[in-house]
């Protein structure tokens, strides 16, 4: 990533780490590449914000940057539930919730609103008779081979990442720190046990 | 022509029937009145323990412990002995100083001259008034957020602007660590309006007969303004300088939205660093932090107050 950074392969305000940094050159096609999740394509792609044509022009493809041949994807979790629930009617009010959400009719409406893939595993036939968002699908497909699979750090990492990164990583890539030193210190500071 | 001084002015103004040079201090209450000034003042009293004591004593009992909300244990001094030990600490505490240096050399300075200015009410001197005084009334997130896209490498203004006078190379001002926090400083440092509202309103307050003495005695207008104005401001000059330095050892929404106090610590306050403290679940290293900005603040607030002896008038 940080040969990216040097060769120029990225926008020059990457480091900022800002969305609208890394979405506007790509719906502008200013970029060739953009690093998103299926969300992107009903909140962005398909948007006024984007240029005329541009979603029956893109594609997607498993992230490279590994070894050869291999390649990976970060995985996002979407928003979850915890029920405080103390006595046994309201756990059971909670555990109805919890059924109607997660089952195959209602998962599979909330994918063809958002966009996003089915966050439990429905039948193939029930899938392909919905109105899924192709480029999500084929990507969550191709994903099944995949050599690596990260949950994605911003999501069940430290909470101090996302802090510790913008402050390392131009220094990192400005010649300020070696690899090693980079990485300990993002861990130390993001973590619990640092700053 | 005779010259007009401040020594003059002063003696002029300590004459029969001028205010007193200090404010009587300690005026009693009638006897009768007790009860219901004490019963004024509760709310203030209840309101004034409940958000500033008690979080004061929280803070500093806990810069003593390792807590994270759950845990609580006494560790004694070894919060400031880590603070004393941590190079971020020094960094963060260093840029905290350049911060509010920045301020008071530039912001102060220029708001006095510009506030001076205007004070002659030269024409379009209320437009101009008001357009100075629009970016002290944005909030800090909002105005953090245009100077992140006039400093953006790819789209940013100041970028745009270097590229058509033929300067070259784009920088990436925010994440340079040569460039960042000359970048941040760059935010703020001239946002005058409010030195420049706080000294129009003095000058506003300075008897016309002393000008008018001065101009019979053949003072010119730069005479009068560096020998009548100026000295007459001491008051507001500390209280602009006071208010600037509370302002920036505190400063933190600034810095976290345009950097988060990157590259590499090259921006990062002691306010952002506590902060940092915090969400990392070290709620006692925080406070102490925080425990040590009070310090400054307190230390700042009695330094300025004695050198321009704010709260004494001359006049």
């Amino acid at each position: 990533m940080r040969d990216w950074h040097l060769e120029g392969w990225v926008n020059a305000d990457a480091f900022s780490g800002d969305f609208q940094n890394a979405a506007a050159p790509y719906l502008t096609e200013e970029a060739a590449m953009v690093a998103n999740g299926p969300w992107f394509v009903s909140t962005n792609l398909r948007t006024d914000a984007a240029a005329p044509g541009l979603y029956e022009h893109t594609g997607y493809a498993p992230a490279p940057g590994w070894t050869e041949g291999e390649r990976g994807s970060v995985v996002v979790s979407g928003a979850g539930w915890v029920s405080g629930a103390a006595d046994e009617r309201e756990a059971e009010a909670v555990e109805a919730f919890v059924k109607f959400m997660t089952s195959e009719a209602e998962v599979l409406t909330q994918a063809e609103q958002t966009g996003a893939n089915p966050p439990v595993q429905v039948a193939p036939e029930a899938a392909a008779a919905a109105d899924l968002e192709p480029l999500s699908t084929g990507l969550a497909a191709e994903a099944a081979d995949l050599t690596y699979r990260y949950p994605h750090a911003r999501v069940l990492g430290p909470a101090g990442l996302d802090s510790a990164w913008k402050n390392l990583w131009p220094a990192y890539v400005e010649g300020d720190m070696t690899t090693d030193e980079f990485l300990q210190r993002l861990t130390d500071d993001s973590s619990a046990d640092g700053l | 022509m005779s010259t007009v001084t401040s020594h003059r002015l002063t003696r002029r103004a300590a004459g029969p029937g001028r205010r007193p040079a200090r404010a009587a201090a300690g005026t009693p209450v009638p006897r009768g009145m007790r009860g219901p000034v004490a019963l004024s003042l509760l709310p203030g009293l209840v309101l004034f323990g409940t958000f500033f004591l008690v979080p004061f004593a929280v803070l500093a009992v806990t810069a003593f412990a390792e807590w994270g909300g759950l845990d609580f244990t006494w560790t004694g001094a070894e919060n400031y002995r880590r603070m004393f030990t941590d190079p971020v600490f020094f960094k963060a505490f260093g840029n905290t100083l350049f911060y509010a240096a920045a301020s008071v050399l530039v912001q102060v300075p220029l708001g006095i001259a510009v506030g001076m200015v205007l004070a002659l009410r030269p024409r379009g001197w209320k437009a101009l008034r008001t357009i100075i005084f629009v970016p002290f009334v944005i909030s800090g997130a909002a105005y953090a957020l245009i100077f992140s896209m006039f400093y953006n490498p790819r789209s940013g203004l100041l970028n745009n602007v270097l590229g058509a006078l033929g300067m070259p190379g784009a920088r990436d001002w925010l994440f340079e660590t040569a460039t960042a926090r000359w970048a941040v400083a760059g935010t703020f440092v001239f946002i005058i309006g409010f030195v420049v509202v706080l000294v129009m309103a003095e000058i506003a307050s300075i008897p016309r007969e002393l000008y008018e003495a001065a101009s019979v005695d053949g003072a010119t207008t730069w005479q009068q303004l560096t020998r009548i104005t100026l000295p007459l401001l001491r008051n507001v000059i500390g209280t602009a300088i006071l208010i600037r330095l509370l302002v920036d050892i505190g400063m933190f929404d600034l810095v976290f939205i345009l950097t988060a106090g990157g590259p590499d610590d090259a921006t990062a306050t002691l306010a952002l660093y506590a902060y940092r403290a915090y969400v990392a679940g070290q709620w006692g290293y925080a406070n102490a932090i925080g425990s040590i900005i009070i310090l400054i603040g307190l230390v700042l607030i009695l330094t300025v107050r004695r050198a321009f002896r704010i709260g004494e008038r001359t006049l």
